[in-house]
């Protein structure tokens, strides 16, 4: 491997590079050479580094399959054996019998013996501030710890509210989906700024596994309208962008129900709605500044 | 369901652990935390092995690595630094493309097919959180919108080499392109992605199930 280069010529070849060698699409000559300049440039680096959080995410755009059963075990399996390693004792050393440690120091300072136990009390008693003061530490990481975890849900919805201000911005809108079935768990979202006619809608818990549902929209009129399908998988999960043909805010309410005919009325829907949101009743969505 | 209530107002796991939470237990040497970690991300990996290695029993298997060198690398995981799930896809990743290399063969650019579905349908894991299975399928739509939304032969060129494990020159050949236009391709369409995705998803926050950086939020 070639020395790194810093001049703004090798900068410049970097810079167009960099996409091709994120995605590590480079030949091996070429991903060295960039290597090497990137331990020693830091705008480089900082331009290299703009893609670590985003590129892994592709990855989710694979279609969901499951693995067998086998390999959670195979999993933990593996794990706890780690641990017995871990955790398995040592043989402990029996040291031959020597003079105390103090010894020889004392010697070497030609102190007298009758000083080393005034001595040892001053170390005994440093340490033992020491070991408190390592407590108070420890007991300050578990109370700031703890409150992290009280935080966590205060910060899951913001992250809420910040995904939608980022996509649809500061009217960011979130509309819940209530289960028609009180006895039913399902549930779900829409998420959407009421003067676009965008909208993403998320459901979960949905009682017939592996169905298609489509998404049905109220109208003032009282007609109603598909925008969109989910398809729902094994887990009772599906969510889905719509494009609607006016402003959300236009319509009354969206209904999730599975995919059907197209006779669409308020007495058909009754029968079959399983999820059900107003648009009316918009959750208030506070302002953060990103 | 009252319609005030925000969907992922509790969208802390069951378990009651967010990511941060989980590393931190996994890097204390706690079992049962990797088995909820692996509850809640082991479709997701086990699906992104499956595209690149087009391969069940070697995406399975890259799965349990994955698994493991998390329970064995946890505590050095640093959640400022990207969230637990990005963490988790690179490791992923890198392991896939270490595989396909060392196979010195290349995978089918492509989903497996329904075959793989039926061998697996049925199997879904019950202790999976659906709150967070719920997060990670909108998530995924975003995602999906993102790829959507670039021409297709960029895609085809990003596809091929972060799937695929080619080389700029290898993707050239199996086109029939210039080099030069498949750079261009791959530059393009990564600008692209990370202007549609970049500014949710940037710094990685909106990714980490459970908390987020307070301190990046709080800028």
């Amino acid at each position: 491997m070639s020395a790194p280069n810093e001049s703004p010529a090798e900068c410049a070849w970097i810079q167009d590079q960099l996409e091709v060698h994120t995605l590590g699409a480079t030949s091996e000559a070429e991903r060295d050479r960039i290597e090497s300049h990137l331990l020693i440039c830091p705008e480089c680096r900082e331009s290299a580094d703009r893609y670590d959080n985003l590129l892994p995410l592709l990855g989710l755009a694979s279609a969901q399959h499951f693995p067998s059963a086998s390999v959670r075990s195979s999993v933990l399996a593996a794990a706890r054996a780690d641990l017995s390693i871990r955790s398995e004792p040592t043989i402990a050393r029996v040291p031959a019998r020597v003079a105390p440690w103090y010894r020889a120091p004392l010697q070497r300072m030609r102190l007298p013996h009758v000083l080393s136990a005034p001595l040892i009390g001053l170390l005994v008693l440093s340490g033992a501030v020491t070991v408190g003061s390592q407590y108070q530490l420890g007991t300050q990481r578990d109370r700031m710890e703890a409150l992290e975890r009280e935080n966590a849900g205060l910060s899951t919805h913001l992250d809420s509210v910040r995904q939608g201000q980022i996509r649809f911005g500061q009217n960011a809108t979130v509309y819940s989906l209530g289960s028609v079935d009180s006895s039913s768990d399902a549930a779900g979202f829409v998420l959407g700024n009421p003067e676009q006619a965008l909208a993403l809608i998320s459901v979960w818990n949905m009682p017939a596994r592996a169905q298609t549902y489509q998404a049905v929209l109220e109208m003032d009129s009282g007609q109603f309208l598909v925008v969109g399908s989910l398809a729902i998988d094994e887990s009772g999960v599906g969510s889905a962008q719509v494009t609607l043909p006016g402003p959300l805010a236009q319509y009354n309410a969206v209904h999730i129900m599975p995919a059907q005919s197209a006779d669409l009325s308020a007495s058909t829907l009754a029968g079959n709605d399983v999820l059900l949101g107003g648009l009316q009743q918009a959750t208030s969505v506070p302002t953060i500044e990103s | 369901m009252a319609l005030s209530r925000l969907p992922y107002e509790e969208r802390v796991a069951p378990e009651g652990l967010d990511d941060g939470a989980l590393a931190t237990r996994i890097g204390n040497g706690d079992a049962d935390a990797l088995g909820m970690l692996y509850d809640r991300y082991s479709r997701v990996v086990y699906s992104f092995a499956l595209r690149m290695v087009a391969d069940a029993g070697s995406a399975e298997e890259l799965t349990q690595e994955v698994f493991i060198r998390v329970w064995r690398q946890g505590g050095q995981y640093q959640h400022s630094r990207g969230a637990l799930l990005t963490w988790i896809l690179s490791i992923t990743h890198n392991m896939a493309i270490d595989e396909i290399r060392r196979r010195k063969r290349r995978p089918q650019i492509q989903d497996a097919g329904e075959d793989a579905d039926q061998l697996i349908y049925g199997l879904v894991d019950a202790r999976a959180d659906v709150e967070g299975q719920a997060w990670l399928g909108a998530l995924r739509e975003l995602v999906r919108t993102a790829l959507d939304d670039i021409p297709v032969s960029q895609r085809t060129a990003i596809e091929l080499a972060y799937f695929g494990g080619l080389t700029q020159r290898e993707i050239a050949d199996r086109l029939g392109e210039p080099l030069g236009t498949i750079k261009t391709r791959m530059r393009l369409g990564l600008l692209k992605l990370k202007d549609r995705l970049g500014p949710a998803f940037g710094d990685g926050s909106l990714v980490q199930l459970g908390s987020a950086n307070r301190d990046e939020r709080a800028e």
